[in-house]
């Protein structure tokens, strides 16, 4: 077997990945140097200097008062003006930044100390502490946090240091939260595992092992953190329960301020400044540091600030508008009316550094005829899903198409406008995914979803697109269709989404039907049904199927003609009978080799080595540094598709020096090199 | 959903039994008790007259049965009263709390309309220049403490200006309109915050669904663009959405008490500050529950209004 991939668009994403690493990767090395992390780190290294020597940035004494000047605006001598006293504004920030800071710090620094033990050590030996401490927990969240706080402080008295205590116990929480989860998260890896069951202390294993791997979390929440606790410092000294007067603190200087505010509204502007700048660079710097950790969770970022454009985005892409393209005079206008669906020199290309375009299809042809069924075999990552979504005029962003043309029943679509490209995708093709369930609409019925496409469709009389619906569901053979169409999605099982997809997908009675990997997702059992099924359809009512998948078993079962596509090229094409009694390309027999067979003893074997990523294609045959046949011609320059029998082609320049088929040979290399 | 709403409802008894406890035994630790709290106000209270404030409270009593007697008493909705007004606490809070209610409701509505929009416009463009400004304003309005921005509004608006009441929630009598007036600066105080967290996450929602593979299948399906994002991908990004609404709600009933001494405003939270500046323990017990009933509420409706709007989340309780 090859591998399997995950539900999904799998394929597509993993052509973006690996066309995106050598933009991603040159970046991320120096993320702190991007010009809006420069400024929030500045600002920092300001605040942590006005914090140790605050005499260095302010020159007046923050308690010297001068009542002559009392209440004036910025000017030369006072910067910011001057407060109620005559004190300096400017000094008094600048010195006030220790309290902010340090009380911060502190609050932060508690809730972690306590928090982050507790967490560990809940979610690593479970049970009953975890339950306990978990309800624990529940309480303490049930009041909101500067209720919590201040109903301490009634308890305890007023004043700095316990108004920061009780506000690192509102902390706690989220420290205790995010380390229990991290902790079951890791206690199930490997190497915690070997490591409690070698007998290594408990506490050794917390410290040693899970601490270090959720440190880069943590860091992120103790940012987090330190910002709000600096918030709630000025919140508190606002309501009175902070820093006694006259020291200076920002929260103080804003309540100050407040009762002065007629005369001097300033007053209440700077303090607020400094509070608003703090926070915002500690947000901004916890935000990249996060970016940074979690790059390789996905592709796709959502919720980042601006200025993190990949190149990629930045090109426009029509949705199947032709971008460039090198031959198109080249091709002879080829006929694509006698097929249902035909592809010519279809060419796909990915964005990568530089405006770059790094091509992930290279020159496809495919023609699939009314009544058969067409399979498309390869590795994941070969390209066969993007061929696929090509099919129905679907490029995934930022993919362009760069050269080709598509014809669905002898209509280009590579020429319609967007209105138009719709209305023949609900009528003209039906597009069956992998992934069921992320296909269907979680948020609606199945019968709503299947009226849908009919109302589009034209069909405008309600009731006979409700029993057009019921109709489709016994079709695709739904027990107890006119119940199940008011089921949602979610109350159906992999198999019976999948036939609701082709249901939906056969609404409009297309004349072509698109599957990619529609039963990999599913029990061996269910996926016998699905394949009876589009086979069925197929015979029925003279559909042209595009089936795409990875496994060759399903193929044979299944298909009338094989095109084996291999590093974004076809590599064999042939009618499925022939191709199965000898195959004419060394990979399609190293593919081969790799189904096991009934009643034999031997092993199956995989084909040594990795499908080259885009990007990496060599000038020749892209199979070569896994091909034991391979000599020094075949990197020498580009394979063409070469006449291997009665309607056969394979891309391969040692054709004729193909041994005879036997399974148990070996074409591929033992090792990759 | 009857069935869920109960178990829900079940399910938070116990959390509201231990808050019970919680804050009894919590504030039984305060050095000193009701009784000197009383006396400390005034100078010549003697030794004697401590000891009979406390035997004319029940403080003399064993400590259990002061907390069975309270619980007893939280079960029949006595709160106790004021040390110092004498007023039943419950009477304090009720006249209070629907101005907190107000200007919480003021500032969660301000946050939905103001962040879902700006989130959709956002995400529908991402990395646009409307994306751009609204992702920058959202980062600074997640920095800007509200008490701050509130007392911007009341320089800007009350003071210089003149247009609006700088505080208060209108006089004793005052017509409906009066109040809603004063309600405009301390919710757009309050709603600022909430706006730009509802904002980033509808955004950063929208962008996951137009990006991930049901708005692909929904594209490949025929449908008019139109449709697909009207129709299907708001629906589904709304979801995540309604959480976090939920959550800044509960979180809000915490700002109002900055909030409220910003504008002089007679809410829960001005009465649990002049409480703890007194340590009116009944008071502060009284509201603290009460707090804590709210959320525990606002947490309730928020599951059932997701459950009742998410169709898998449904189907996962059954």
């Amino acid at each position: 077997m090859t591998t399997v991939s995950q539900p999904g668009l799998m394929e597509t994403t993993a052509v973006l990945e690996t066309a995106e690493p050598a933009a991603g990767g040159k970046r991320s090395s120096a993320w702190w140097r991007s010009p809006s992390m420069v400024v929030p780190l500045l600002i920092l290294a300001f605040l942590a200097l006005a914090t140790a020597l605050p005499g260095l940035l302010a020159t007046h004494d923050p308690l010297r008062q001068d009542l002559t000047n009392a209440l004036s605006g910025p000017s030369w001598t006072h910067w910011l003006g001057t407060d109620e006293a005559g004190r300096d504004v400017w000094s008094r920030l600048v010195h006030g930044t220790r309290v902010s800071l340090l009380a911060g710090a502190y609050a932060a620094g508690l809730a972690a100390f306590i928090g982050v033990p507790l967490g560990m050590f809940s979610g690593y030996v479970v049970g009953r502490f975890d339950r306990i401490a978990m309800r624990a927990i529940d309480v303490i969240m049930a009041l909101p946090g500067l209720f919590l706080a201040i109903a301490m402080i009634a308890v305890f008295g007023g004043g700095l240091v316990v108004a920061m205590t009780a506000v690192s116990l509102v902390f706690v929480p989220g420290f205790a939260r995010l380390s229990r989860a991290e902790a079951l998260r890791l206690r199930g890896q490997g190497f915690v595992e070997s490591s409690r069951l070698s007998g290594r202390p408990r506490r050794r294993i917390l410290a040693v092992h899970l601490l270090p791997n959720m440190a880069t979390v943590l860091l992120v929440q103790f940012a987090l953190t330190l910002a709000l606790a600096i918030l709630a410092e000025s919140g508190l000294s606002l309501l009175g329960f902070g820093l006694e007067p006259p020291d200076p603190s920002w929260g103080g200087m804003l309540s100050q301020g407040s009762r002065f505010m007629a005369r001097q509204g300033w007053l209440v502007v700077w303090p607020g400044v400094a509070l608003t700048v703090t926070v915002l660079s500690i947000n901004l710097l916890s935000d990249a540091l996060q970016r940074r950790f979690s790059r390789s969770s996905s592709v796709i970022e959502d919720s980042g600030p601006v200025g993190a454009v990949s190149p990629a985005r930045s090109v426009a892409r029509p949705s199947v508008g032709l971008v460039a393209s090198d031959h198109d005079t080249g091709v002879p206008a080829p006929d694509g009316s006698g097929a249902a669906l035909a592809i010519r020199g279809l060419s796909i290309a990915f964005p990568a550094d530089g405006g770059r375009l790094v091509p992930a299809v290279d020159d496809v042809d495919l023609a699939v005829d009314q009544g058969r069924v067409l399979g498309l075999v390869g590795e994941s990552g070969s390209g066969k899903t993007l061929t696929a979504l090509a099919g129905v005029g679907h490029i995934p962003t930022p993919g362009v198409r760069t050269a080709g043309q598509i014809w669905v029943n002898g209509t280009d679509i590579t020429s319609l406008s967007g209105p138009q490209l719709q209305r023949l995708r609900r009528e003209e093709v039906g597009f069956v995914f992998q992934s069921a369930s992320s296909a269907l609409d979680p948020m609606f019925t199945v019968g709503n979803q299947v009226d849908e496409v009919l109302r589009f469709g034209g069909m405008s009389d309600r009731k006979r697109r409700r029993s057009r619906a019921i109709e489709l569901l016994d079709e695709v053979e739904i027990a107890d269709a006119a119940r199940r169409l008011d089921d949602y999605p979610a109350q159906f099982s992999g198999g019976m989404a999948q036939r609701v997809l082709i249901a939906l997908a056969l609404a409009n009675n297309p004349r072509v039907l698109i599957a990619d990997e529609p039963t990999t997702a599913l029990d061996v059992a269910v996926q016998q049904g699905i394949l009876d099924l589009i086979r069925a359809l197929s015979d029925d009512h003279g559909l042209g199927v595009l089936f795409v998948t990875h496994d060759f078993g399903v193929a044979a079962d299944l298909c009338d003609d094989i095109a084996v596509m291999y590093a974004g090229q076809i590599v064999e094409t042939s009618a499925s009978e022939p191709l199965f009694a000898d195959p004419r390309h060394p990979y399609t027999r190293g593919l081969m080799r790799a189904l096991p067979v009934v009643g034999s003893n031997s092993d199956p074997r995989g084909i040594p080595g990795r499908v080259p990523a885009p990007g990496t294609w060599g000038a020749g045959c892209r199979f070569a540094n896994r091909c034991a046949m391979a000599i020094e011609a075949c990197t020498a320059e580009p394979v063409r598709l070469l006449d291997a029998g009665v309607d056969r082609s394979s891309r391969c320049i040692r054709l004729d020096d193909l041994e005879p088929w036997n399974p148990s040979v070996e074409t591929t290399r033992t090792e990759a090199s | 959903m009857f069935e869920f709403i109960s178990k829900r409802i079940l399910g938070a008894i116990p959390l509201l039994f231990a808050l019970v406890t919680l804050t009894f035994f919590f504030t039984s630790l305060m050095p000193g008790d009701a009784a000197t709290a009383i006396t400390d106000q005034s100078p010549l209270a003697s030794a004697e007259d401590v000891a009979e404030i406390r035997a004319s409270m029940g403080l003399d009593r064993p400590f259990l049965e002061q907390y069975v007697d309270y619980m007893g008493g939280v079960l029949q909705g006595d709160l106790g009263r004021s040390l110092f007004t004498s007023t039943p606490v419950t009477e304090l809070i009720s006249s209070r709390i629907v101005g907190t209610f107000a200007l919480a409701l003021v500032g969660t509505m301000i946050a939905v309309v103001i962040g879902v929009g700006a989130g959709i416009i956002a995400g529908l463009r991402p990395h646009g220049v409307v994306d751009r400004v609204v992702t920058g304003l959202a980062t600074l309005g997640i920095a800007m403490p509200n008490f701050w921005v509130g007392l911007l509004l009341v320089w800007v608006f009350a003071v210089t200006l003149g247009w609006l009441p700088a505080g208060g929630f209108g006089q004793p009598g005052a017509s409906f309109g009066d109040k809603m007036i004063t309600l405009i600066l301390p919710g757009i105080a309050l709603g600022t915050s909430a706006a730009a967290h509802v904002a980033r996450q509808m955004r950063g929602s929208l962008i996951g669904v137009m990006e991930g593979d049901l708005v692909t299948a929904l594209d490949v399906r025929g449908l008019p663009r139109r449709r697909v994002v009207l129709r299907h991908a708001l629906r589904n990004a709304a979801i995540p959405v309604l959480t976090v609404v939920g959550l800044l709600a509960a979180r809000m009933l915490g700002g109002a008490i900055v909030i409220e001494q910003v504008f002089a405003f007679p809410g829960i939270g001005s009465l649990a500050v002049t409480a703890v500046n007194t340590r009116d323990i009944p008071v502060v017990q009284g509201v603290a529950l009460t707090v804590g009933l709210v959320v525990v509420v606002i947490n309730i409706v928020t599951d059932v209004v997701h459950v009742s709007l998410d169709p898998a989340a449904r189907v996962q309780l059954s």
